[in-house]
C-alpha cells in the first residue's frame, strides 16, 4: 500500500508544526515538511528534534522555491548540513542555476515537474536536461501540475515512462487555472485513476490547500485515485 | 538533416522557392518572437496562447503572406481579453504585416471550449471546423506553446480516446483514427466547396488565386492530414512500438504521435514520405511542381495577375494555364504516392479513404 500524507504547506502554509498537528489525527504515515520561502528553512531545520515524527514511515522536505534572502548555494549548504540524511529533498527545477551546489545530494534530491507558468520543467523533454546534469537525482511527480499542463494525461504518462524508475514520491492535488493547488474534483480523480496503476509504489503527498474540516474528505478522494481498475478510455469518461 | 534537405540531396535539385519560403517563415517567426513582438509587452495571462496559422505555420512564407493569428483562450473568459486581441491587431499592423482576411476566422479570440466540445453537429460552424483542423494541421505558437499544445491534445483526445470502435475497446491496436480522418476529409471538401461559394458571393474576385491555392497548398494540407491518420496504422514515417499497452496508454501514445506529426510542416512529411516510397520520379513530380507554385506565389506581378483574372479569360491566361499544368503534375505525384501498388499507404487508402 502506498503511504499517504500531507504537505504541511498545504494545511498550514509556513506553520509546519500546525500542519503536522492537523494531520496527526488521521493515522497517515507520510509527510512533507514545507519551507517554500527561504526564510522558513532555518527555523524548520532547527525544530526537527522537537517534532513528533515517530509514527511516520516517510518524511520529505520541500526546499524553498521563493528565494529572497538566501542564495541558492546557501540553501543547498544549509540543507546538506542540517536535514536528516535519509530525507528526500524536493526541489523545483527553476530554482536551480548552480548544478554543482546540488550534486552532493545525489539520490536524495527529488526534482519536481512544474506547472504551466514556468517555462521549464513541465514535460519530459523540458526535464531531461536537469537529470543529465544531476544524474543521480530522483523525481517528484506532481500529478496536479502534469494534469494542468495536459488534461489528457499524455504528458503525465510520458513523464512516468521517461522517469518512472526515478519516482520517489508523488504530489497530488487539483491545480486550477490560476495555478493554485486546490481540492481534488471528479474530473481530476478520473484523470489520475487512468494513470495511477502505471506508477511505482511510492508515497503520495497531498498538496491540496483545504480547511481542516476537509482533510478526511481529501484523504478519501486521494485513496480513490489509487489502484484504479483497468478501464477503456470511453469507460473512463463515464466512471 | 531535414527531410526536405535529404530529398534535395537525393534528387540533386535545389527547390529554391521551397527553401526560400521555409527560411523566410522561420526568420519571420523569429522576428515575431524577438524584434517585432506582437505579444503585448506585459505578456499574456497564463491560459492564453498566441497562435499563428497559414503560410507562417506551413513554412511557406512568400511576398503576399499575412499573419493569420488567434488568441487561443483555454481558461476563463474575461472582458480584458478583448483589449489584448486589439493590442495584437495593432502590433501586427505596426510591424508592417498584413492583417488576416475578413472572415473573422483569424485575428480574434478563439475559445478552446468550442474547439474541443463542438466537433460535428449543428454547433460546429465552418469557422470552428477551420480553426480546429488548422490548429492540428497548420499552426505554430508565437509565444510559449503550452496553451496550443494543451488544446491540441484535448482535441485529439476527443477524436481518439472518446470515440473508440467496438473492436478497438476489445482489442486495442494501432489504427487509423477514423473520426479524425473523417473530419480532415470533411475539412478538405469544405475548403473546396467554400472556394465555389466565395467565387459566387464575391463575383469572381480573387477566384484564380484561391483556385491555385486549392490545387496546391490547401491540397497539401489535406495530404498532411491523410499521412498523420494513415501512418497511425502503417507506421512508415515513424515506427510503431512493438508492444501494445492498454487502451488508455495506447490512446495517449497515439495522441503524442499525432502531436509530433502535427509539429512537422506538410512539406517535411511529404518529403519524408516520398523518400520512404523510394520513387524519385514521384518525388520530382511533387516537389518540382510545388516549388514552381511557390515561386509564383512569391512573385507580386503574378499574384496581381491572378487576383484580377476574370473567369472567362482564364483559358487564355498564360500564368493560370501554367499553374493548371503544374498542378496536374502535383496531382499525379499524389496519386502515385498514395495509390501506386508499392505505396505503403495504398491499402489503407482503399480501406479508409472513400467508403
Amino acid at each position: 500500500m502506498d503511504v499517504i500524507g500531507f504537505s504541511t504547506g498545504a494545511l498550514a502554509y509556513g506553520d509546519f508544526r500546525r500542519g503536522l498537528a492537523l494531520q496527526s489525527s488521521y493515522s497517515l504515515k507520510a509527510i512533507e515538511l514545507s519551507a517554500l520561502r527561504d526564510v522558513e528553512l532555518t527555523p524548520l531545520l532547527a525544530s526537527i528534534g522537537a517534532l513528533d515524527l515517530a509514527n511516520l514511515e516517510y518524511i520529505s522536505l520541500h526546499a524553498p522555491s521563493r528565494i529572497s534572502v538566501l542564495s541558492e548555494r546557501d540553501i543547498a549548504a544549509i540543507l546538506l548540513q542540517n536535514a536528516p540524511s535519509n530525507w528526500p529533498i524536493v526541489l523545483h527545477p527553476d530554482v536551480i542555476s548552480d548544478f554543482h551546489a546540488w550534486r552532493p545530494f545525489r539520490d536524495r534530491l527529488c526534482i519536481e515537474n512544474m506547472d504551466q507558468r514556468k517555462p521549464i520543467g513541465r514535460t519530459a523533454s523540458e526535464l531531461k536536461p536537469f537529470f543529465i546534469q544531476l544524474p543521480e537525482a530522483m523525481f517528484c511527480l506532481d500529478l496536479g501540475h502534469a494534469r494542468q499542463v495536459d488534461p489528457t494525461m499524455s504528458v503525465c504518462y510520458d513523464l512516468i515512462e521517461t522517469f518512472g524508475d526515478r519516482i520517489r514520491q508523488v504530489h497530488v492535488s487539483e491545480v486550477n487555472h490560476m495555478s493554485r493547488h486546490v481540492a481534488l474534483n471528479a474530473a481530476t480523480i478520473a484523470s489520475i485513476r487512468r494513470i495511477s496503476r502505471h506508477l511505482p509504489s511510492c508515497p503520495w503527498i497531498i498538496e491540496s490547500v483545504i480547511p481542516p474540516s476537509e482533510i478526511a474528505n481529501e484523504i478519501r478522494r486521494v485513496k480513490s485515485c489509487l489502484h484504479a481498475p483497468l478501464c477503456s478510455p470511453m469507460m473512463s469518461l463515464v466512471d | 538533416m531535414s527531410a526536405l534537405d535529404d530529398v534535395r540531396n537525393w534528387l540533386g535539385v535545389e527547390l529554391p522557392a521551397i527553401v526560400a519560403a521555409r527560411d523566410a517563415a522561420r526568420q519571420t517567426l523569429d522576428r515575431l518572437r524577438t524584434t517585432q513582438r506582437i505579444e503585448p509587452n506585459d505578456g499574456l495571462p497564463d491560459n492564453l496562447g498566441l497562435v499563428a496559422y497559414g503560410s507562417l505555420a506551413r513554412e511557406e512564407w512568400t511576398a503576399g503572406s499575412d499573419i493569420d493569428w488567434t488568441l487561443l483562450n483555454d481558461g476563463s473568459a474575461t472582458a480584458s481579453h478583448f483589449r489584448l486581441a486589439h493590442s495584437i491587431r495593432e502590433l501586427v499592423e505596426q510591424n508592417g504585416y498584413s492583417s488576416p482576411g475578413a472572415t473573422g476566422t483569424f485575428g480574434d479570440i478563439a475559445s478552446s471550449h468550442e474547439l474541443v466540445h463542438r466537433i460535428g453537429g449543428i454547433d460546429d460552424t465552418n469557422q470552428n471546423l477551420t480553426r480546429r483542423v488548422l490548429l492540428l494541421l497548420e499552426s505554430v505558437s508565437i509565444n510559449d506553446s503550452i496553451v496550443r499544445d494543451r488544446v491540441l491534445r484535448q482535441i485529439l483526445e476527443r477524436y481518439i480516446s472518446f470515440d473508440p470502435s467496438v473492436s478497438w475497446v476489445a482489442k486495442p491496436r494501432w489504427q487509423v483514427p477514423r473520426f479524425l480522418l473523417n473530419d480532415i476529409v470533411r475539412f478538405w471538401r469544405t475548403m473546396a466547396v467554400d472556394y465555389a461559394a466565395k467565387k459566387w458571393q464575391q463575383s469572381g474576385g480573387k477566384w484564380a488565386l484561391r483556385n491555385s491555392k486549392l490545387r496546391f497548398s490547401r491540397k497539401l494540407l489535406f495530404v498532411k492530414g491523410l499521412l498523420l491518420c494513415l501512418d497511425s496504422e502503417a507506421g512508415i514515417l515513424e515506427p510503431l512500438p512493438s508492444s501494445v499497452p492498454d487502451a488508455q496508454i495506447l490512446a495517449n501514445q497515439m495522441i503524442e504521435r499525432c502531436i509530433r506529426y502535427s509539429n512537422r510542416s506538410a512539406l517535411e512529411l511529404v518529403c519524408d514520405s516520398v523518400r520512404r516510397l523510394g520513387n524519385s520520379d514521384v518525388a520530382s513530380q511533387l516537389l518540382l511542381s510545388y516549388d514552381q507554385f511557390l515561386s509564383f506565389m512569391n512573385n507580386e506581378d503574378i499574384r496581381k495577375d491572378l487576383e484580377s483574372l476574370r473567369f472567362d479569360e482564364a483559358h487564355q491566361n498564360s500564368t493560370f494555364t501554367k499553374i493548371r499544368r503544374i498542378s496536374m503534375d502535383f496531382q499525379r505525384g499524389l496519386e502515385l504516392l498514395f495509390f501506386a501498388p508499392n505505396s505503403p499507404w495504398s491499402k489503407l487508402m482503399m480501406d479508409y479513404g472513400v467508403f
